[in-house]
């Protein structure tokens, strides 16, 4: 009775790649060879904290292109060590996409999975067994840049001291990524975000006893370009359809999946099919696409970063069911607090909330709204813990409120239905 | 694994608890060691009723074995008694036998965790 592992694999791997091609050839539309190449230099050589906008620092072209390439290299990673491909893959992969706009870039995130392989290499485990730690432990990336590239002294000291803290960072994140799930109880998606805001939270902490004071910066490019726009429409649109159609244009999967609640770990791939997640990922990617566009919000990186991470995770636990209300509570802090929908960390905000969707799917969307409330608030204020070298901030903040709001939830509200 | 023991032990207390907040009574756990791999048996007498419960669990535990789940989401495991982890139960065994007997109301699970 129980489903086969790796059922549909290279279907699955297809459509990775797929996506990561139409990224780079989309990249290589927008810009000239050379500009590419410069623009990566430039994008490599960055500082990464929080906020910096890759299509400020090496254009929309690069952008796209370390996006793909990102894509692609952990997508080549999945099918060599030949892991069977599951929801939580298509998160993982989106994820580092997304925030391949924004922070990671193909020379910084080799040190945080190179660390985690090596804890595997310790604890004489398959490194397979900790590979979602290793492509979501890529958050910390800014950190292995900020040393390369944002510290003075030779550089040949920087590029080692850079690639040990990576490969210490990522070598402490499985025990740690562990444990913190317990502390929100799964009810926060981004449970490596938490991880890494503590991990970075320390490290900040003792470079800032060594005298680093670290400068707070927003580098974020304004307004939309109907181009970019226009590409994620049809990737959306193409990403839903391809799931229409596996499903012989029926939406019965996708009742099935809004049904579940998406408490982690949830995998709509393992539990419902391909298909109706492919739909599920699609219909979210083209609301909070809407959502920005209506605003008169931005698309630019860290927006795209947030809507592909929204993407990835639609295979994970995210619903327009379990999202919106989250939604609703963060324009409800925009109307009753002093910071306005376009401020940029509220940009962000109202899509890395949807961290928070398991509260409103598992006790409603009143508790929903409240999480994505308090989610406002408190994200727009733990940063500087971290002093932006997690990437991940917002699944540091959901972590909070989630473990704040569930036990007081817990005690009152009524029990689901099993 | 390094914490195999505490794994087995909650991903048991898992359906455990699934089976009595869901009303069932006379619950019995069993985990024996099998030649190559661990055997977890749930046997629990429920209320009329409960069928469509069964068969989300049945649903749930058909998940695919997931290697990539293992040390990363087993401290999932009765976090909550809110919302199960059904899901995660099927992600890490290999194989999973459940059985309904509508008239006296017996659910018996039979999961299978390959070494």
């Amino acid at each position: 009775m129980k489903r086969i592992a790796g059922e549909n694999n290279e279907q699955r791997i297809i459509f990775l790649t797929v996506v990561s091609v139409l990224f780079l050839c989309f990249g290589l539309l927008l810009d000239r060879p050379s500009g590419i190449v410069a623009g990566l230099w430039n994008i490599i050589r960055e500082p990464d904290y929080l906020i910096t906008d890759y299509f400020v620092i090496g254009g929309v072209g690069a952008a796209f292109v370390n996006s793909g390439l990102l894509m692609l290299a952990f997508t080549v990673l999945l099918g060599t060590i030949r892991t069977d491909v599951h929801g939580l893959s298509f998160a993982a992969v989106f994820t580092i996409a997304g925030f391949s706009f924004f922070g990671k870039n193909i020379a910084n995130v080799w040190f945080i999975v190179a660390g985690v392989w090596l804890y595997a290499q310790v604890q004489r485990e398959p490194f397979v067994k900790f590979l979602y730690v290793a492509l979501f432990g890529t958050a910390l990336s800014p950190m292995v840049s900020q040393i390369m590239f944002g510290l003075k002294g030779p550089f040949v000291f920087r590029l080692a001291a850079g690639g040990a803290v990576g490969v210490a960072m990522g070598f402490v994140l499985p025990p740690l990524s562990t444990a913190m799930l317990s502390f929100h109880k799964g009810y926060n998606l981004y449970n490596i975000g938490f991880t890494a805001g503590l991990t970075g939270t320390v490290a900040i902490s003792i470079y800032r006893s060594f005298g680093f004071i670290p400068q707070s910066r927003v580098i974020w490019s304004t307004g939309v370009d109907p181009m970019v726009a226009g590409f994620l429409v049809i990737l959306f649109s193409g990403i839903f359809l391809s799931g229409y159609g596996m499903e012989h244009r029926s939406f019965r999967g996708l009742r099935e999946i809004w049904s579940l609640p998406g408490r982690l770990l949830t995998d709509f791939v393992d539990l419902v099919g391909v298909g109706p997640t492919l739909m599920n990922m699609g219909i979210n990617g083209l609301i909070f696409l809407t959502y920005l566009l209506v605003i008169g919000g931005d698309l630019n990186g860290p927006t795209i970063g947030g809507l592909l991470s929204i993407v990835g995770f639609s295979a994970i636990g995210k619903t327009a069911k379990n999202t919106l209300p989250v939604l609703f509570g963060v324009i409800l802090g925009g109307m009753t607090t002093s910071w306005g929908l376009q401020d940029p960390p509220v940009q962000l905000a109202a899509l890395f909330c949807t961290t928070l969707a398991p509260v409103a799917g598992s006790f409603g969307w009143i508790a929903g709204a409240v999480a994505g409330y308090l989610h406002s608030s408190v994200v727009l204020h733990v940063g500087i813990l971290h002093a932006g070298f997690n990437l991940y901030n917002n699944g540091f903040a959901g972590g909070l409120v989630a473990a704040f709001l569930v036990p007081l939830i817990e005690a009152f509200a009524r029990r689901r239905n099993l | 694994m390094k914490h195999h023991g505490l794994l087995l032990s909650r991903l048991t207390g898992e359906l455990v608890a699934w089976c009595l907040t869901g009303g069932a009574t006379d619950v019995d756990a069993t985990i024996r060691r099998l030649p190559k791999a661990w055997e977890i048996f749930v046997s629990a007498v429920f209320p009329e009723g409960s069928r469509p419960a069964v068969e989300r669990l049945s649903r749930l535990l058909s998940s695919p074995r997931s290697a990539g789940t293992d040390e990363y989401y087993w401290n999932l495991y009765g976090s909550d008694d809110a919302v199960f982890q059904l899901g995660l139960v099927g992600a890490m065994t290999d194989e999973a036998d459940v059985r309904f007997d509508e008239e006296t109301g017996r659910l018996t699970i039979r999961l299978l965790r390959a070494d």
